[in-house]
This record gives C-alpha cells, sequence and structure tokens, in this order.
C-alpha cells in the first residue's frame, strides 16, 4: 500500500469517526478526538540521512477518559521529512552511488498511548505527560539520477512527551506538546545501514474535542 | 463555537498537506548518476587481489541496441572513450596487456558498452485550457428533440519524449579453464555505469561523460593495486 493510499485511508477514517461526535458528546462524556498539526527534527541515523526540519506532518487521536486526569487512546499520524543533497555519494556493501539525491523518509506512527494531566481540571492551564507504544511504519526513499530506491519498515517504538493543556471551553482544548519518537530498529539493511533505527523530536499543536 | 469553526479548516488542511511536495528546481545534470558495484569477494580478499596484475581492453565500445532498431549512436568518441579508461586503470598501476598473442595472459579484460533509450509519456493537462464542446448546437437532454448534451472537453493534453543513455565498464576476471581444450570463463569483478539524460548537444553529453567516467574511478579506491616491485 502507498503511503499516500494510508494517509488518505487514515484521514478518511478521521472524518467518519467526527462525523458522529455531535451524538457521542451527548451519549458519552468519555470519549473525545484530537487533531493536530505535526512539525519534527530528526536526529540520530534520521538526521545522518535527512537533516531537515519537517513542517509536513499531521495526525489525531481517539481518546477516552479514564479519569478525570487521565486519558488513554489511540493514535495515528503523519511525518514526512525531505531533501536535496547535490554531489552526494552513498557507499553500501559491494558498491556506491553518486548523483543529485533526493531523500525523503516518512513516518507513520500508531500507537496506543496514556497520558496523565497534572493540576485541577478546572485550571485554564495544565501540564501534561504521555507515553505512546505500538509501531512506526517507516518508508525510506532516494531518487538518484532517473532511479527511485524505496524501503519501506515496520519498527517497534515508542513516544514520550510533555506538553501543556489549555482550557478553552469545558470540552475543548488546545494542546502545544513536545515529543521524542524513537522507532527501534526493524533489522533490515537500509541502504547499506544494517541498524535502521529511526529517532526525531516531534513539535505539536494540537486540538482536543473532548473532555 | 470557536472549536466549531476551526473543525472544518484544520480537516481542509490535514488533508491538502500531504499532497504538498517541494519542488526543487532540477535540471538535466541532476538526472545523472553513477553506480559502481565490486566482487568483495575478490577486492575485500588481498589474496585473491594479488593475482590480478593486468587487464586487455576491448578495442571497440559496444553499442547496446534492440535488433530491430537502428544504430543512431555515435562513434566519433569511442577512443576517447576508451582511452579514458585505459589510462585510469593504469595510473591505478595496473598493466595493459595489448598483445595477447605475444602468450602473454591478462588478468582481467575489460568492456566498455553504451546504450540509448528515447521515452514517450502523456500528460493530461486539465487546468490550463477549458473548452467546453456542447454539441449539435443545442442544449438539452437527448430524445427531446433538441440534439442531445455532450460532456465538456476541458482540454489540454500533450506528449513529450526523452532521451536517456548509458555507459558501462564491466571488468571480467578471467579464469583459465581446467582442460586446455575448454574456453576460459569470465567472472565480472567490477561494474561502473553511468546513466541519465541526454541533450540536442553531443559535446555536452561528451563532457558529462567524461566527467561520469572519472567519478567510477573516484568511488572505487579499492581498484587500486600495490606498486608493483
Amino acid at each position: 500500500m502507498s503511503t499516500r493510499r494510508f494517509v488518505s485511508i487514515v484521514l478518511a477514517v478521521t472524518a467518519l469517526c467526527m462525523s458522529p461526535l455531535p451524538t457521542l458528546r451527548a451519549n458519552n462524556d468519555q470519549w473525545g478526538l484530537t487533531l493536530g498539526y505535526y512539525m519534527a527534527i530528526p536526529v540520530s541515523a534520521m538526521h545522518d540521512f535527512v537533516d531537515r526540519y519537517s513542517w509536513q506532518g499531521l495526525g489525531g487521536e481517539v481518546t477516552y477518559l479514564a479519569t478525570e486526569s487521565d486519558h488513554i487512546g489511540f493514535a495515528a499520524g503523519w511525518q514526512r521529512f525531505d531533501g536535496l543533497y547535490r554531489d552526494a555519494l552513498s557507499e553500501f556493501a559491494g558498491g556506491a552511488v553518486y548523483g543529485t539525491q533526493v531523500r525523503s523518509i516518512t513516518a507513520i506512527p500508531l500507537l496506543i498511548k496514556a497520558t496523565h494531566t497534572i493540576g485541577d481540571p478546572i485550571q485554564k492551564i495544565r501540564p501534561y505527560l504521555s507515553l505512546g507504544a505500538g509501531a512506526y511504519v517507516v518508508t525510506e526513499v532516494m531518487d538518484v539520477g532517473l532511479y527511485e530506491f524505496s524501503s519501506t519498515n515496520v519498527h517497534l517504538g515508542f513516544m514520550p512527551a510533555v506538553g501543556l493543556n489549555f482550557r478553552l471551553g469545558y470540552r475543548n482544548n488546545l494542546l502545544l506538546q513536545v515529543d521524542y519518537n524513537a522507532a527501534l530498529s526493524s533489522g533490515t539493511n537500509v541502504f547499506g545501514r544494517t541498524d535502521n533505527h529511526q529517532n526525531y523530536i516531534g513539535l505539536k499543536a494540537l486540538l482536543h474535542f473532548g473532555r | 463555537m470557536l472549536m466549531k469553526s476551526l473543525l472544518i479548516p484544520v480537516v481542509i488542511t490535514m488533508m491538502v498537506l500531504p499532497s504538498c511536495f517541494p519542488d526543487y528546481g532540477l535540471d538535466v545534470e541532476d538526472y545523472r548518476a553513477v553506480f559502481t558495484q565490486y566482487d568483495t569477494a575478490v577486492y575485500d580478499n588481498p589474496a585473491a587481489k594479488a593475482e590480478l596484475r593486468s587487464f586487455y581492453l576491448v578495442d571497440s565500445v559496444f553499442h547496446v541496441i534492440d535488433p530491430n532498431s537502428k544504430d543512431t549512436i555515435t562513434r566519433a568518441y569511442d577512443r576517447q572513450l576508451l582511452s579514458f579508461v585505459a589510462s585510469n586503470f593504469r595510473s591505478l598501476n595496473w598493466t595493459q596487456i595489448t598483445d595477447t598473442a605475444g602468450g602473454v595472459e591478462p588478468s582481467t579484460i575489460i568492456r566498455v558498452s553504451v546504450s540509448t533509450q528515447t521515452n514517450i509519456g502523456y500528460y493530461l493537462n486539465s487546468w490550463n485550457t477549458w473548452d467546453p464542446y456542447w454539441g449539435g448546437g443545442w442544449w438539452g437532454y437527448p430524445g427531446w428533440g433538441w440534439g442531445g448534451w455532450y460532456p465538456p472537453y476541458w482540454g489540454g493534453s500533450g506528449r513529450y519524449t526523452y532521451a536517456t543513455g548509458s555507459l558501462f565498464v564491466q571488468q571480467d576476471r578471467i579464469v583459465p579453464a581446467s582442460n586446455p581444450s575448454d574456453t576460459a570463463a569470465l567472472h565480472p569483478i567490477w561494474l561502473g555505469t553511468s546513466n541519465g539524460l541526454l541533450t540536442s548537444d553531443q559535446q555536452s553529453n561528451i563532457n558529462m561523460l567524461s566527467v561520469e567516467l572519472r567519478q567510477m574511478f573516484t568511488q572505487s579506491p579499492y581498484l587500486a593495486l600495490p606498486l608493483q616491485p
């Protein structure tokens, strides 16, 4: 399945989730939906492949309010890093490739998340901590000359996060979050690297609809 | 209320954002690439590499073309290409054998090949022109005697062609036959390939090829042999 098709499916599912939102609100106060815009900074081995800031990211989360301060939920996202590298030489076992390279990494996290918000629920601003764990579907693409090399792998990963929750109303919140995304190595040799772990720092602005 | 008014723009942004990709403004030089591959069992093995001392360069450039097509690749630069390949190997301490009739057997044989390909693509351009065709001079439903309605033709489509060229330099190790009556086998141990878009300027194409040939050897430092005593 191509990345674009997967993202389209995620968006369609999100839209479907949103359509019964008014009904959910009326019938079940515990459920919520979070949508957000993501930016990211590649670090570690990811930075060695693409060292550019990512401004292309989005995602959402379906949450369930377990207690007044704790949410659990399922989070999905999409983050794209890309960059142009002229006169780039990439070496691998038994050879090398040289030329203008357009490199990209697309990461799709699929995580189970737990969030704990600190402070009294009536406070306007509250810090929160969260931890997500699950899978990262990562596609690395290298375009060299007229050729494209691509590798898609599923990584186990986790995402600790800290943020601030700004209460905009009884059922609406603005969240500003910093997180660390660690996708562990899938064990596949990608472009000459046997350890293909991917790490990036996420900067997110999210709107939460729900308690 | 504010959140409800933000909802639709947020959703629209989420649906548009994945389709935004940067345009890097690449030109012809950006579509050229140089690939090299080598047999690690030979070049990463000092004992195996020590058996390689010399090469024989096939004295013509092979044109890889469709048997049913006419060969339109020029031979004006064959000597230049072969001379460049030979001089690069010699500079890496390889000995060139030019006359195998003298009983001196080279340890490797090098062949240079080229190929070209014309690629054709089509595009539909439905945004730049809008030319509705209503058909029949009348507008209306078929069967009502008004001449029918035809779906509008938005117009704008095109065909484009581009040519690509590839240069191959292959080095094979000559493996002598165990039986003197059999022929020796050739085992590929190094391949250099350059590939990219061709322009209508032949000299420009050759200049790029020269740069790429140099790059093949630059990114293959393992080809260098120790100086012979």
